[in-house]
């Protein structure tokens, strides 16, 4: 290795990626070559002097990436949160209807408003939804959907910022999850919905319900009897 | 993400738009995640490229009078009488580090503040490793040039 090739790799060396042979060579170099030595404290240094810039002071506003509806006039956002809301808030449906639907191995429809569940041979033979093995889900389905939306909107902005931040790859896959959860536009939409989840892995899929929903589960006991035998 | 676009914009109220709209355009892009790279890399190409834009409005605001100074990071900290030394020596980095040209600069926050390797830097930037270390060593030594009467 000349000069040429030292100074090249002095960058890797200051940052503990150069190991083995070259790493031995470089060291040698330097031994040898007083001008590389006081090129590599130069860029010692600079590093020093870089770590003197710390990162950007965080500030209030900063914790949710997406500023939502209903926070304070001042934090509003430029762009139409509501419509965040309300993808957020059918993602979150979306989520508890699968997993509704996971238990009671059954299909779900939309129609004139409503949810409608089919079971067993109802639901291959995509029955209408008045018909018998149909039964519109319980709207208390909607009601705990829309208060852990309410509840939880915050903590999924924040998380979605900190997995960016964090670079962490569990939580990576995670927001790409949930991510794709907000594809769905509409609730119509939930064929497509319970489609794309079948694409991830169950215990992303548990993680991501756990979290959005994570207290609902005892409002759920506390579904009307009729609601609670239908939906297992 | 938002100290990446501050560190390249040296602005942090341009920084959080650009977060803002790095997710916006999350949002809206889903069908272009086809695999061939990864979500990370993806993500940092979408805040550079926003930085780059950002960069790009801020020069033809400048040319045309309404610009805010050409080195937000150098003017962004307190003024010199109230700083302490530190806050002084911070101001100091902010300024060389956006006085870089900026290739060198996009370098240095990829490697050295957002702590990437030079493998995945390279990545990013679509560039060999080899360049990525050549323009940090370019970066290193001139910073090293322009802050040599810095104490920290």
């Amino acid at each position: 290795m000349d000069c040429n090739d030292i100074r090249q790799e002095m960058p890797a060396y200051l940052y503990g990626e150069l190991t083995g042979r070259n790493r031995a060579e470089l060291e040698e170099h330097l031994l040898a070559c007083p001008a590389c030595r006081e090129q590599m404290d130069h860029g010692r240094s600079a590093m020093a002097l870089l770590d003197a810039w710390p990162p950007m002071a965080r500030q209030p506003e900063d914790q949710p990436a997406v500023v939502l509806a209903g926070q304070a006039g001042s934090m509003r956002p430029p762009y139409r949160p509501g419509r965040l809301r309300a993808v957020l808030m059918g993602a979150a449906a979306a989520v508890l209807v699968f997993v509704v639907l996971a238990l009671a191995s059954a299909e779900v429809e939309f129609t004139d408003g409503r949810f409608c569940l089919s079971f067993g041979a109802a639901a291959t033979a995509k029955t209408s939804p008045q018909a018998p093995g149909n039964r519109p889900l319980p709207p208390l389905i909607h009601t705990v959907a829309a208060e852990v939306v309410d509840d939880r909107m915050d903590q999924l902005a924040s998380a979605l910022d900190e997995a960016f931040i964090r670079q962490d790859r569990m939580q990576e896959d995670r927001l790409l999850l949930l991510a794709r959860t907000l594809e769905i536009r509409r609730s119509e939409d939930l064929q497509r919905f319970s489609l794309l989840l079948g694409e991830c892995t169950r215990a992303a899929m548990e993680d991501t319900f756990t979290w959005v929903a994570d207290d609902s589960s005892s409002r759920l006991d506390n579904l009307p009897p009729n609601g609670k035998e239908e939906t297992r | 993400m938002v100290d990446l676009a501050f560190r390249l914009t040296g602005d942090a109220e341009d920084a959080r738009d650009i977060r803002q709209t790095a997710f916006l355009r999350l949002l809206g892009s889903l069908d272009s995640l086809n695999g061939t790279c990864s979500f990370s890399t993806w993500f940092y190409r979408v805040v550079l490229n926003l930085c780059l834009d950002h960069r790009r409005s801020r020069k033809a605001s400048d040319k045309r009078g309404a610009g805010r100074g050409a080195d937000r990071a150098e003017s962004s900290g307190p003024s010199p009488p109230q700083c302490t030394e530190q806050e002084e020596a911070a101001r100091l980095v902010a300024g060389a580090v956006a006085a870089l040209a900026p290739p060198e600069r996009t370098v240095v926050v990829l490697k050295h503040y957002q702590n990437l390797t030079f493998e995945e830097t390279a990545t990013i930037l679509g560039l060999p490793a080899s360049t990525v270390k050549s323009r940090m060593q370019k970066a290193l030594l001139s910073l090293r040039e322009k802050l040599k009467n810095v104490e920290i």
